[in-house]
């Protein structure tokens, strides 16, 4: 629903000397095209040495396994802080890896749209480790992209302490310019994407940077073949 | 809150800010730190001239189509299912929100740093009405708690403060039993406000850039605490001043490119988050209900002045790291919510020189400002350009002195504390002859409005009801 707009409208465009919005807006020039340029012909392999690089600068951990191992992988990160955990409901995580991770700390929980707010957000609240997909990462800026819907929840990589992230080596591309380029293209958005960059942090007290305040404190990236 | 934030004379204000150690040392510290980490996040991203050229060009489009895109950017938010509202001023938004969360019955909300609802005073307005609303930015909850002291800075809010001012605060009205150490301080606030998140019925957000072509709003928060007040909360308000706007995907990532750069040296924020209408069938967590109240409040004004570019500003607040001025008094000596090149650039035309045309005197027109702005708004000139108008229109000798300013009494002839080194940085410090006219030779600006600001403003009446 919307209103009030013809009157807040009609300000703006007398604002601009004319009487209504026009039906197409003037041609927007781009006087460069610089964010092109990055890596634009960079190998798979080099990207992905990029963003190992640029995730460890800021302080976040990095795995690269097959996926053969992912399993093996993510049981021994859960082994450092103890479970539960929560898993997204993704093809990548609920087959052996949810098995072998039931096995090892017996709670792990995969996110069940069906079953309602309060329910998934109160297993979300108490796991200890929650990991999810990306649908891709950027070298840049060691960027992960989350589509937060249906079986990825939004609370998996927001409210447990540790955050683990897996990610198709494929997926990484230069850098947010191709990440929007992939927003544009989708014909329906989901309601909540999320870009990721780091841990939360801050740096509101004397310009200290801390790691962890309101989201996770530890960040993990799982690159799998 | 709302734009002023003393009830201080301009002199007095200024006298207590530079008799304050503690703060002076606070932002003399945070400049420098804050500077050189954003040159060195821009000299490692390169072409710095060519980026701040493609973001400001993509601003002032926004600005020339603003009509358009505003449409545009309602009609698919609410094809999202968002609820868009039109709020021609401060009063008639906040009436929204506070409508909103009592037709809910809401008790609690939580809300992520916003200027724009500062802007418009929106916390007193719901806590009269009896609602707990709770600021979750660190240093916004800080200030919220320490008796509503107001920000110094619009990125880093509580940048006036020291640790030993935080634990203090913390200690009285909290019962933190702690020591000083930040990483101490912050657990310890994050266990707090964990529960608000939790409880809360309303999330309350401002919106960094919304996007026109898919109806989405956009926050970006280093703490996560964005991602909670859209996650936890049944309700969502998003406040978002009304030329925030970008046409699509690409120019999001132009802009936030020099955003994150710009604010706080870093390549991204931590978390970017869109949020595109309420949560989807399939979706558990989000808010069922999304509000988005779009906020004129004088930027309609603006727009139809000679300061239009002004409205480029995607508040990083680079140039308040930039100014000689703001370096001595902070935000506060300002009296205005949104301090330094940009305050004295956007405030006298938002809210009108009878209030707030004094403080661009200010200023010590050194035109640090206009060469960092990553939007190119031509900050200097602009605040020669009220001064010059002022004067005019005071036609009076005192003119002279207002051109001359307040910056001598600020700085003090014989304190110079090393500024001359910084600025020694910008080679076009030289005193610029007639204002504008560097900025227009360069530039392909939009048609300037036919009516002067000032005639234009005077037909309105000065105290500037929206037309
Ligand atoms: S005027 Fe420019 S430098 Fe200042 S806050 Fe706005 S965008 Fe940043």
């Amino acid at each position: 629903m919307i209103t009030g707009k013809e009157l807040f409208i009609s300000r703006i465009s007398h604002g601009l000397g004319r009487a209504a919005p026009p039906d197409t807006p003037t041609r927007l020039v781009y006087p460069h095209q610089m964010q092109r340029r990055y890596q634009a012909h960079a190998a798979k392999r080099e990207l992905r040495d990029i963003f190992i690089a640029n995730a460890r600068a800021v302080g976040i951990d990095v795995r690269e396994c097959s996926e053969r191992d992912l399993a093996v992988a993510l049981v021994e990160i859960v082994r450092k802080t103890g479970g539960p955990v929560v898993l997204a409901d993704d093809p990548l995580l609920t087959g052996d890896v949810a098995r072998c991770l039931v096995e090892a700390f017996t709670e792990c929980h995969i996110w069940d749209a069906g079953a309602g707010r309060e329910e998934n957000m109160a297993l979300a609240e108490k796991a200890k480790v929650g990991v999810a997909r990306a649908e891709m990462a950027l070298a840049e800026s060691a960027t992960t992209l989350l589509s937060c819907h249906g079986g990825n929840g939004r609370s998996i990589t927001l409210l447990p302490e540790n955050s683990v992230i897996v990610i198709r080596a494929e997926t990484i591309l230069p850098r947010l310019t191709q990440a929007m380029d992939w927003l544009h293209q989708q014909k329906t958005l989901p309601a909540s994407v999320n870009f990721v960059s780091g841990p939360s942090s801050t740096a509101d007290i004397e310009l200290v940077r801390v790691q962890g305040v309101h989201g996770p404190l530890e960040l993990v990236y799982i690159i799998v073949e | 809150m709302s734009i002023k934030t003393s009830p201080l004379p301009l002199k007095e204000r200024l006298r207590k800010e530079l008799a304050n150690p503690v703060m002076r040392t606070a932002i003399a510290n945070a400049q420098d730190l804050l500077n050189a980490k954003r040159d060195a996040a821009f000299a490692e991203l390169g072409d710095f001239a060519k980026w701040r050229e493609t973001a400001g060009a993509i601003r002032s489009h926004v600005l020339e189509n603003l009509d358009f895109y505003l449409s545009r950017f309602a009609e698919r938010a609410a094809a999202a299912g968002a609820h868009v509202y039109f709020a021609g001023d401060a009063a008639a938004a906040t009436a929204y929100g506070l409508q909103i969360l009592r037709d809910k019955k809401a008790a609690k909300a939580v809300k992520s740093k916003s200027m724009v609802t500062e802007e418009i005073g929106l916390n007193r307005l719901l806590e009269e009405a009896g609602l707990e609303v709770v600021e979750t930015d660190l240093g916004e909850y800080l200030l919220q708690i320490d008796d509503l002291d107001k920000p110094s800075h619009i990125v880093v809010p509580a940048l006036h403060k020291d640790r030993e001012r935080f634990r203090e605060v913390l200690a009285a009205k909290k019962g933190y039993t702690g020591d000083s150490v930040p990483e101490n301080l912050t657990r310890f606030v994050r266990q707090l406000i964990r529960k608000d998140f939790l409880e809360a019925d309303v999330g309350i957000t401002g919106c960094n850039f919304a996007v026109a072509e898919t109806g989405t709003v956009t926050l970006v928060t280093n703490e996560g605490n964005g991602r909670f007040v859209t996650t936890a909360p049944k309700i969502q308000l998003v406040f978002m001043g009304m030329e925030r706007l970008v046409p699509t995907f690409a120019e999001l990532d132009i802009i936030f490119s020099v955003l994150a750069r710009s604010a706080v040296g870093a390549k991204l924020t931590s978390y970017m988050s869109l949020i595109t209408g309420p949560r989807g069938p399939q979706d558990a967590d989000g808010p069922e209900e999304l509000h988005i109240i779009i906020v004129d409040n004088g930027r309609s004004r603006v727009l139809a002045s000679e300061f239009r570019e002004v409205l480029r500003c995607i508040r990083c607040g680079t140039c308040m790291l930039e100014c000689p001025a703001y370096r001595h008094i902070s935000g506060h000596g300002y009296g205005t919510l949104y301090p330094g090149p940009l305050g004295l650039a956007l405030v006298p035309v938002l809210a009108g020189y009878e209030d707030y045309g004094e403080i661009t005197k200010i200023c010590s027109l050194c035109g640090a400002c206009s060469q960092v702005c990553p939007v190119e708004v031509p900050l200097y000139e602009f605040i020669f350009e009220h001064r010059r108008i002022i004067a005019e229109e005071q036609r009076l000798g005192a003119g002279e002195n207002f051109l001359m300013g307040l910056y001598g009494a600020v700085i003090g002839n014989s304190k110079l504390y090393g500024m001359a080194t910084r600025l020694a940085r910008f080679s076009a410090l030289a005193p610029r002859a007639g204002p504008l006219a560097q900025w227009t030779a360069a530039r392909e600006l939009p048609a300037i409005p036919k009516t002067r600001f000032r005639d234009w403003f005077a037909a309105r009446g000065k105290k500037g009801n929206l037309p």
